[in-house]
């Protein structure tokens, strides 16, 4: 799957484009979880407005992200979700998980809190 | 097939509350809104028609037991939860003490809100009836020993006055009982569990509870893709929500609404019954569940796939296929 990676500082940018579901989501957790190798000094912001879609096993590899930011004090934030991914993550919960903003700049500045 | 749901829900029976019950009462009389009904007719014209689900019904607090109706004169029962009582009761009514019934169960597990119904399942303490238990696990006479047992139960398991049978059952060896052939598979839960899938005349009722699906797990799904494939009715255990089962409630033997969609999707199956309810919920939280999984399924279909129909089992549910 295409992913665009932009650098800021500490801060990697992720956007994956396009759906993340059982043909895609192995290309989407390779990039996702090697930008949060590296620790507490470290801050990943997914960009999902290219995201049009997002099944079971693309929200497990979210999950899986946090985790492992829980683990080694990466900090994570999503921003700009599609309003059907919006729904998806309500209706799985996800909300509830994990630190999600409308727009970039809330975004980037939340990964500072 | 007729199926009836006699519980739906998991771990452990509840009973609505009277807070719930008022908050019903408060959601018809706002609906109402004044207006007077002159005749027992015209209330119920007004209950069914006008006042929204959740005023008029309630999912009900019995563990897991359904009733799968294949015609015939024996019955086939999954699980023995605490909703195993009233049917029970219903085939006391039914046919009363003399007239002896065969009962065939389908365990899906051991598990105490799976079996606690049996005790008070009145059939099975009248000589004459048959109780056949299938179950696919090695010793679960057992189980039902230890629960009828003291200090758990007065009356022994062995004093039963009912012609009690275990049946032993291998996954994937298939049995034909009461006229439909029956199949079972091994789930993801402590202890193992099974689904069962019932064929008859060309029409397939699954029931697949507790029974923990991860999404990474590409060989489980398809076999699980495989079970489920054309069926008319899929009872699915989505006691929990996906965030819970990839996080703090992983291996704890339960699935997803989103789990239930994708799989129901993927295997063409007509008819998802979201089942074994999480107790903490009451008929709100279950009400938004049922609604959001509708709406699941809407943005999951690919164009021109047919509509998967979603229901949410309430205990006297009743569904022909």
């Amino acid at each position: 799957m295409q992913i665009e990676i932009e650098v800021q500082g500490n801060t990697q940018i992720l956007k994956p484009i396009g759906r993340i579901d059982q043909n895609t989501a192995p290309a989407f957790q390779e990039r996702l979880l090697a930008a949060l190798e590296n620790g507490p000094d470290n801050a990943v912001a997914l960009d999902m407005s290219g995201v049009d879609f997002l099944s079971s096993i693309g929200l497990r590899t979210l999950m899986i992200a946090h985790k492992n930011c829980q683990a080694n004090g990466t900090r994570l934030v999503l921003f700009a979700l599609t309003p059907v991914v919006r729904e998806v993550f309500s209706i799985s919960r996800f909300d509830t998980v994990l630190r999600c903003f409308d727009e970039r700049g809330p975004a980037l500045a939340g990964l500072s809190v | 097939m007729r199926v009836k749901i006699w519980g739906c829900r998991g771990s452990l029976p509840v009973a609505m509350s009277t807070t719930r019950v008022r908050d019903k009462l408060q959601m018809a009389l706002k609906t109402a809104n004044g207006r007077s009904f002159a005749t027992d007719a015209d209330r119920e014209k007004f209950i069914t028609e006008e006042l929204p689900w959740a005023a008029t019904h309630t999912f009900g607090g019995n563990t897991s037991c359904v009733q799968i109706d294949t015609g015939g004169p024996e019955y086939i029962i999954c699980d023995m939860g605490s909703g195993l009582r009233e049917f029970g009761a219903s085939m006391m009514l039914a046919h009363g003490p003399a007239k002896p019934q065969i009962y065939n169960f389908f365990m899906s597990h051991l598990h105490w809100d799976h079996i606690m119904g049996f005790p008070f399942f009145p059939p099975a303490y009248i000589p004459g009836n048959k109780v056949r238990i299938h179950s696919c696990h090695p010793d679960p006479r057992a189980a039902f020993l230890r629960q009828q047992s003291a200090p758990c139960f007065p009356v022994n398991f062995e004093t039963l006055g009912a012609t009690i049978e275990f049946v032993p059952m291998r996954p994937d060896d298939p049995v034909t009982v009461a006229g439909a052939t029956v199949r079972a598979l091994l789930q993801n839960h402590e202890g193992d569990s099974y689904g069962y899938r019932f064929k008859k005349d060309g029409k397939s009722v699954v029931y697949s509870t507790d029974s923990e699906h991860k999404p990474e797990d590409d060989a489980t799904r398809e076999r699980f893709i495989d079970f489920f494939r054309n069926a008319g009715l899929v009872i699915f255990d989505a006691q929990y929500s996906l965030a819970e089962t990839v996080s703090l409630k992983e291996d704890w033997g339960h699935s997803s609404n989103i789990s239930a969609v994708e799989l129901c999707h993927h295997s063409r199956t007509e008819h998802l019954l979201l089942y074994h309810h999480e107790p903490a919920f009451d008929d709100n939280m279950l009400y938004r569940i049922w609604q959001e999984t509708i709406r699941y399924e809407e943005l999951m279909r690919d164009g021109g796939a047919p509509v998967l129909h979603v229901s949410s089992a309430y205990d006297g549910l009743e569904i022909v296929l």
